[in-house]
């Protein structure tokens, strides 16, 4: 089968997939399904970013935050459709993001990471401190000024759905693109690349901004699904700890691989609960097998199975370790 | 006026020698073991946390017993984890194996530390020599922090006169610079990682203790201290450890000043003079 029908086939199967699922399920399982749809989004654009660009940020859940309060304030302030927002405002944090990643690639490596990661906290202070965002109470999600009606949740869902997969298949197709054999080279090594007539500055630029569009979508879906959003809650630290855990237990720089770090992260979340264990135990195993994974199975666990299972090689893998 | 001023800038000083023991901690891991340590700030909470534990077993034990057991219990974690986990991601590669590794640590620990002794914001009291002060001029100041002072010089100079006068010291340079020839020479290279990897945790540790001493800590505060160690490694220029502690004093100062015109503010300054003087080197060529 050819590359082309692949992505066609995967984008119908999974999008209707979500769409009949969307009509099928509760609406209580929706709203958990559609959470893990987003962290299997958010841990593709941190796998993107860390994977193939070789950046490892620890500042990604800025985005999520950006994307969440984009939409309260432009929904609620606008007469617009909040619709419209969802699909706007992902692409004005994308935008936003290009300064900051100009200023940020002037930090080197573990830097980086650590610089992002206080860009995250400086933006969330800023958050907790501003009137019009209702400071550290949060927003009520009103559109135009009034309550939501009816149930966005299976909407929402199937959405989501549909993001996802889309993102997989843009994600594959850029991956075979210039791009991402330049990402590829620059993985293997920068000067090479520079010296092969790859811009590494401005691959690295254009993967950081579609990195934080994509996290800025995720937060944007989920915030939308729980109604209201705080800024302890919408820039917490643990939206990056699951995206990175998520990847590397999955595979880092596989595009499978997430998706088998989400699976695991949701088998763990809903062991825990099921036990009455706390939040806290919960982060603590999950810390504990991405640790395992790290030492034991660097490159993850999808690129160990699938060699187990004899499945070819479909797409293009960084490597690590 | 003046006096205020005074005030201000002594307790920022203070407060910055901390944090430059903190980031001295960092850069000594980064530059010896060339490994990032995201769980480096996790050890100041953890040395925090192990004093009041000790102090509230113990309440009759004097407070420097408490610090130097709290610092010795911090080295051989430290050390363990080093011997134990850190040894091992540093065999692949990529830097960022060892990276991800230690923030998976960080997170277990902290959301451990959460468990054993709850969310609370803790403190350590320090007794009646807190009410205490010196009288110089017009000048007061607070007897505690002048002994934090005068210990975080002696620590510095006891860690500089290491690094460069003994025999560990030589060993520890000849790893960092060559790390294969100094394998070769014999130095045993696993028994040197973990001693720079206690020396760094014991740093933490007994910062943490210090700052418990002035400030509520709490589990998840491993956060907001690591980011301090970072921007005083940036700041202090890698590896040189009278940068760090300019850096820090430079950071204590700013944190002290903001929260005395804006009391709720917590680190927003510090992060954001950070930021602003990246900022300001990266227009002026500075960062390459």
């Amino acid at each position: 089968m050819t590359f082309k029908y692949a992505n066609l086939l995967l984008i119908i199967g999974f999008g209707s997939l979500s769409v009949v699922s969307s009509l099928l399920l509760s609406s209580g399982m929706l709203f958990l399904l559609t959470e893990v749809l987003v962290i299997a989004l958010l841990a593709q654009m941190w796998n993107l970013l860390a994977g193939y660009g070789g950046m490892v940020s620890l500042g990604q859940q800025a985005f999520v935050g950006l994307g969440g309060y984009g939409l309260y304030v432009f929904a609620n302030h606008s007469g617009l459709p909040v619709w419209l927002w969802i699909v706007v405002v992902p692409l004005m944090v994308g935008v936003a993001a290009l300064p900051l990643g100009m200023l940020m690639f002037k930090l080197k490596s573990a830097y980086f990471s650590v610089g992002m990661w206080v860009a995250a906290e400086i933006l969330a202070a800023i958050v907790m401190r501003t009137d019009a965002l209702g400071q550290s109470g949060g927003l009520v999600l009103r559109p135009g000024g009034e309550s939501l009606a009816g149930n966005p949740e299976r909407i929402l869902f199937a959405g989501a759905g549909l993001l996802l997969i889309g993102t997989i298949v843009g994600l594959r197709v850029l991956l075979n693109s210039d791009l991402g054999l330049a990402l590829l080279a620059m993985r293997d090594g920068e000067e090479a690349a520079e010296a092969a007539g790859v811009n590494v500055r401005r691959t690295n630029l254009l993967i950081f901004c579609i990195a934080a569009a994509g996290c800025a979508a995720g937060g944007a879906l989920y915030y939308f699904s729980t109604l209201y959003i705080a800024p302890t809650d919408a820039f917490q630290i643990n939206w990056l700890i699951s995206m990175m855990f998520v990847s590397v237990i999955g595979g880092v720089g596989t595009l499978t691989g997430p998706l088998l770090g989400t699976a695991v992260l949701i088998a763990v979340r809903e062991t825990c609960t099921s036990l009455g264990l706390t939040g806290g135990t919960y982060w603590i195993i999950m810390g504990t097998i991405a640790i395992a994974t790290l030492l034991i199975l660097p490159r993850g666990l999808w690129p160990a199975l699938r060699s187990k299972l004899h499945v070819p090689k479909t797409e293009k893998e960084a490597t690590i370790g | 006026m003046i006096q205020t001023v005074a005030e201000l800038l002594f307790q920022g000083a203070t407060l910055g020698v901390l944090y430059g023991m903190i980031g001295a901690g960092l850069a000594l891991t980064f530059g010896i073991l060339k490994v990032v340590n995201l769980a480096h700030g996790v050890f100041i909470t953890i040395g925090a946390f192990i004093a009041i534990w000790l102090t509230s077993l113990m309440p009759t034990v004097p407070l420097a017993l408490i610090i130097v057991a709290t610092t010795v219990l911090c080295a051989l974690l430290g050390a363990a984890l080093q011997y134990a986990v850190i040894e091992r991601a540093m065999t692949f590669r990529d830097p960022s194996v060892p990276m991800m590794v230690t923030f998976g640590v960080s997170v277990i620990f902290t959301n451990a530390l959460a468990q054993f002794a709850g969310a609370d914001l803790r403190s350590l009291g320090v007794g009646s020599i807190a009410q205490k002060s010196l009288s110089v001029g017009p000048f007061n100041f607070g007897l505690f922090p002048l002994l934090t002072l005068i210990f975080v010089a002696v620590v510095f100079i006891a860690v500089d006169a290491t690094i460069r006068k003994t025999r560990f010291g030589r060993e520890v340079r000849a790893l960092s610079d060559r790390p294969d020839i100094a394998a070769l020479m014999g130095v045993r290279v696993r028994l040197v990682h973990a001693q720079v990897a206690a020396l760094a945790a014991a740093l933490a540790g007994v910062a943490g203790v210090l700052l418990a001493m002035r400030a509520s800590v709490s589990p998840f505060s491993g956060g907001e201290n690591l980011m301090i160690a970072f921007e005083v490694v940036v700041l202090g220029r890698l590896g040189s450890t009278k940068g760090a502690l300019l850096a820090g004093i430079f950071l204590g100062i700013v944190q002290i000043v903001s929260l005395r015109f804006d009391s709720n503010a917590g680190l927003l300054y510090v992060h954001l003079s950070f930021i602003l003087i990246l900022v300001f080197w990266a227009a002026s060529g500075k960062l390459k």
